[in-house]
């Protein structure tokens, strides 16, 4: 299992209480460029990992020891005239699902963006595996 | 005249064992240790000093060495606590072992790499600044390892 795919599952079982927000298995771009998640609000999409190999300490006899820096963004878009109900638990919900993932370090920064009529939510989660 | 390139890998190479022979760099019987980060030779003698009336400088003399060999590694786990296939005492036990047991390890250092002809230093002493640590940001164990020499380096050429 990957890593996004695991995060899929933790967000979708977090969240799982509020049910005004969905959870989608697809990338939040389609192929023709169309962001997904502000065509369909209240969609929480998770995008491709990007995975960075950064060395953890270099050795005498050029051993391999790397750690991996995975960064998964995930978008959230609702309609910026009426704030949806349980909008702020379902924000620390699908923040709280770092926890569910196996790594050394979890991380999870928030930021919002008003846009037209629509307040858009991205979730930057940072995994670091040995 | 030429200067020890070490960048290639396994040119530093520090090996232990339970005799001299076990511990020398060109056989396979001791305990090779992995995961070197660095490696300091210590031969630090001492120096007394005293100045007389008809001297406008002080005199000294040196005093019999302190010897250690200190180093930082990569805790490999067959290597800190033993790897129980091999024979050799040393090797057997591990790094954690030797210390925590007070066992005499006799070691061969090569400057570069286990192949004839190179210069190295040899002696005995024990084993000792064990101090394994980990945090999130560098989640690998490393410890400090220092041998306390007792006595003198030898330093001989590989055959």
């Amino acid at each position: 299992m990957s890593i996004r795919n695991d995060l899929i599952t933790a967000i979708g079982n977090r969240i799982a209480p509020y049910s005004n927000f969905r959870l989608s298995s697809e990338y939040p771009t389609s192929p023709d460029g169309t962001t997904l998640y502000t065509k369909n609000l209240r969609t929480f999409y998770v995008d491709q990992q990007q995975p960075a190999l950064v060395e953890i300490f270099s050795t005498l006899d050029n051993a391999v020891l790397d750690k991996t820096e995975t960064v998964i963004n995930v978008y959230m878009a609702h309609d910026a005239k009426t704030e949806p109900g349980n909008i702020t638990a379902t924000i620390n919900a699908a923040m709280l699902a770092k926890n569910n993932i196996s790594a050394v370090s979890s991380t999870v920064d928030v930021t919002s963006q008003i846009d037209s009529d629509m307040i858009t939510y991205t979730l930057e989660y940072n995994f670091t595996t040995v | 005249m030429a200067v020890i390139n070490t960048s290639a890998g396994s040119k530093a190479v520090l090996v232990l064992g339970a005799s001299a022979a076990n511990a020398n760099v060109l056989a396979n019987t001791g305990l090779t240790v992995p995961y070197m980060q660095d490696i300091t030779i210590n031969n630090s003698t001492g120096v007394f000093r005293w100045k007389t009336l008809d001297e406008t400088a002080e005199s000294a003399a040196t005093t019999p060495a302190t010897n250690q060999v200190t180093l930082n590694v990569v805790v490999d786990d067959k290597a800190f606590f033993g790897n129980v296939s091999l024979t050799d005492a040393v090797a057997n036990t591990g790094l954690y072992g030797c210390s925590k047991n007070k066992t005499r390890v006799y070691f061969e250092i090569a400057f570069n790499g286990r192949t004839a002809g190179q210069n190295y230093l040899s002696g005995s002493g024990f084993i000792s600044g064990l101090a394994p640590t980990v945090n999130p940001d560098a989640p690998l164990w490393v410890t400090p390892v220092t041998i306390e020499v007792d006595g003198d380096f030898g330093s001989d050429v590989t055959l």
